[in-house]
């Protein structure tokens, strides 16, 4: 049994901490590399990237003791070498192989991280790679040898054109650059362990230096520009500013008494500098606070072509991934949250979505599906969309399932729009599989999709085309603790209508409001639009006032439009969310609250909450 | 209540502080140690949608709490605030709760030895809530467990809602 006891070393906690976080970093970029691997396996920059994060952990994992850990990347680098040193080519058993030992690694990780030891079986992993390890030291046929050589012209082909790029090198004709290198690769034959960049790399160096720091060294030579803090940091920060951004609301509303008591003098003037200035400074200072928090979405993004590969083998589907918009920045706790939803879209996407490729074929389509996964930023929101060529959502087999699951009725589905049916995917308890697959169509999901994206103040949207394929939109707000708020008064009650739901707002007489089917409905410009009575929904107070003008807020909910009955309008705020704490915990129709500048605390509505559970009501019925 | 306290010294029984409220004619008691302060009546915001004892939040010093009427978690008929009520603020195991009563009377100092476990049949209320019965002089006070006030009927409240 071996001695874990310098984990539990408080001396070492901070060895093992940053050991734990480097291992994991490396593991998130070994699994987007081994996933390229498989389409690009004569890559030998990229085999010796994996190789090296191999063994970085088995370095470091033998210094902490972790002989588990340490054994089972040395067997990855046993096996990946040969791979380098071209002496095998790399197949699906090895493929399999080195992924399967990937898992494994990541699980004891985990273990390691968790429990402090290494209490997981590797028994099996070890033996197929043995075996497999084995199976290859048989053959090392010129073959590959010839493979090695292509490879390495490629890669002096690469660095001529860069030469001719750089206008500062003399250039250099092919073939001498050809021979020198040819002459150092003879002197030292085939190269061991990590001394073959170096070597191969001396050879060039001799005959131009600049190329070659430019053409392998430069991912390398990134000047170290970001530095590690700790979340808890960065939250005490954000909480920081929240309060001030509070105070400072309080400080422009006393400042407009000033202004009107004392109009005019040198003191309001002051004031309203001073006021402006502290203004100013906060917004920047929350941008900036705000920005110190965003994370790149391709940190989820990346995760998706191993589950697309996975995905793809076990369903027999041919699929292609597209990742675009990885750059595009999110909150991290909003980075968090949309993995699950997104996975589970994923894979809906290729079990639901794709087809077969026999029967794409036969429509005349490519054999290999295509799923595209985006982001982009647009305003304050930044928009993700996971779209497939596969077969479309057919309206009609929703409705029916619909139906028939009792989730609708017969006579409220002919009401229902093209988009409105696809939003029946959302509830809870569909599922249009068949065959309930390993993959998806346990009939939990979709719904859970939409809670997880409703909690984060996003929307989602379908779009579908039969035979085409469709479209999953989701909509996110960059981040979740600020927002604009439009503020309504509702009776004695204020409430804050979140700004990017709200359309615009009318003023409707009551002879302009209309019942149908006993819901009041107004019509705008020719549309009809229903009405949501918040008095009686969210307070259930239904002794109205008589009125002869209401004020409507028009919201949007993807594509749909509502009009929320208001008594008042009170003003557009910026607006710090709060959440209501743990013992209130989720509440219906409330997204959370905020404190007013004169010290009030006022609710935050969910609009598409409050809006889809009347919804489903009125399914139901 | 000074000849309990030296008979209690002199037994070296163990000493129970608390606060003491009333609620209607009963006087209840909570631990000293999980009051964080005591508040006149504020401005109380509803919460649409939440558990019906529960009156609405309030901004303590920038941190949003929620407010439980205790008359309407006991079931008792609900009165309209006065100048005598007050929000008694408790620090709970992961959350801070304020807890609207009637009136707060004083703290209290009383051995343990002069309560007792409450007769099932002492109030109205669930007894689950009460840990015992303190037998003061000339009065009973009844000591309650707050944290089981807010864990018990109240989750299956939620557990409704959300179905």
């Amino acid at each position: 049994m071996a001695d874990y006891s310098l984990l539990n070393d408080p001396d070492m906690k901070e060895i093992f901490d940053s050991f734990i976080v480097e291992t994991k970093e490396l593991l998130d970029k070994l699994d987007l590399d081994l996933v390229e691997l498989e389409t690009r396996p004569d890559d030998t920059d990229l085999l010796n990237e994996i190789f090296r994060s191999f063994h970085t952990i088995k370095g470091t994992s033998g210094f902490l003791g972790l002989e588990k850990l340490q054994k089972v990347t040395h067997q990855c680098e046993d096996l990946l070498n040969k791979l380098r040193k071209g002496e095998a080519h790399l197949n699906d058993i090895i493929m399999d192989t080195i992924l399967l030992s990937y898992d494994t690694i990541k699980t004891l990780v985990l273990v390691i991280e968790e429990e402090k030891n290494e209490n997981y079986d590797t028994t099996e992993v070890l033996a197929k790679l043995t075996e497999v390890f084995e199976s290859l030291s048989g053959d090392s046929g010129e073959e590959s040898m010839e493979d090695f050589d292509r490879e390495i012209q490629e890669r002096l082909k690469k660095a001529q054109e860069e030469e001719k790029n750089s206008k500062n090198v003399e250039v250099i004709e092919p073939k001498e650059l050809e021979e020198i290198f040819e002459v150092e690769l003879d002197e030292s034959p085939v190269v061991e362990e990590n001394s073959e960049i170096g070597k191969i790399e001396e050879g060039k160096a001799n005959v131009s230096k600049q190329v070659v720091a430019e053409q392998k060294k430069a991912p390398e030579k990134k000047v170290e520009t970001t530095i590690r803090v700790e979340v808890e940091r960065l939250d005490e920060l954000l909480n920081i500013v929240q309060e001030l951004v509070l105070g400072r609301n309080r400080l422009l509303q006393l400042n407009t008494i000033v202004a009107q008591q004392y109009e005019g003098t040198q003191l309001s003037r002051d004031l309203s500098d001073a006021t402006q200035q502290i203004d100013f400074m906060t917004t920047e200072l929350q941008l900036a606070v705000m920005k110190t928090r965003m994370i790149k979405i391709g940190k989820v993004f990346n995760k998706f072509p191993r589950l697309v590969r996975d995905l793809s083998k076990e369903t027999g589907k041919k699929v292609e991934l597209i990742i675009r918009g990885e750059e595009t920045e999110l909150d991290k706790t909003l980075i968090e949250e949309i993995n699950d939803p997104l996975v589970h879209m994923i894979r809906n996407s290729i079990d639901h979505g794709l087809e077969p490729p026999e029967e794409r074929e036969k429509i005349g389509k490519d054999p290999v599906g295509k799923v595209t996964l985006s982001a982009e930023q647009e305003g304050n929101n930044v928009i993700i969309s996971i779209e497939d060529d596969g077969r479309g959502i057919n309206p009609e087999i929703i409705l029916n399932k619909a139906i028939e699951k009792g989730l609708i009725s017969k006579e409220r589905a002919s009401e229902l729009s093209k988009k409105d049916i696809y939003n029946l995917i959302f509830l809870p308890g569909f599922s249009t599989a068949k065959v309930v697959s390993n993959v998806s169509g346990r009939g939990v999901g979709m719904d859970v999709v939409k809670t997880n994206v409703l909690k984060l103040r996003g929307v989602i949207d379908i779009e579908s085309e039969v035979g085409k394929g469709s479209r999953f939109i989701i909509k996110l707000p960059i981040t979740l603790a600020i927002i604009q708020g439009l503020l309504v008064k509702i009776r004695e009650e204020t409430l804050v209508v979140p700004l990017n739901t709200v359309i615009e707002v009318v003023r409707v007489g009551k002879k302009e409001i209309f019942k149908i089917n006993q819901n009041d409905v107004i019509k705008l410009r020719n549309v009809v639009i229903p009405l949501v009575d918040l008095q009686s929904n969210l307070y259930k107070d239904e002794e109205h006032e008589e009125i002869i003008w209401q004020y409507v807020v028009i919201v949007g909910i993807a594509e749909r439009r509502f009009g929320l009955k208001v008594d008042k309008l009170i003003g557009q705020e910026e607006i710090v969310i709060k959440s209501l704490g743990k013992y209130l915990g989720n509440i219906k129709g409330i997204a959370g609250s905020t404190i007013m500048g004169d010290g009030s605390v006022v609710m935050i509505a969910d609009i598409a909450e409050i809006v889809n559970e009347l919804e489903e009501k009125k399914n139901v019925d | 209540m000074s000849t309990i306290e030296t008979k209690a010294e002199s037994k070296q029984d163990e000493i129970l502080q608390l606060v003491s409220f009333k609620i209607g004619d009963e006087e209840f008691g909570v631990d000293i140690l999980k009051v964080q302060e005591i508040n006149r009546i504020m401005q109380i915001t509803q919460v649409p949608n939440s558990p019906e004892f529960v009156d609405g939040v309030v901004n303590l010093r920038g941190k949003i709490i929620p407010v439980i009427n205790l008359r309407k978690r006991l079931k008792m008929p609900v009165l309209k605030h006065n100048s005598k009520t007050r929000i008694i603020v408790v620090e709970l195991a992961d959350s801070t709760v304020g807890f609207v009563v009637d009136e707060v009377n004083e703290v209290l100092r009383i051995p343990k030895s002069i309560t007792e476990p409450a007769p099932s049949m002492v109030t109205g209320i669930n007894t689950d809530y009460i840990t015992a019965v303190g037998k003061l002089e000339d009065r009973l006070l009844i000591l309650l467990d707050l944290e089981k006030i807010l864990s018990q009927e109240e989750t299956k409240e939620i557990e409704t809602m959300e179905a």
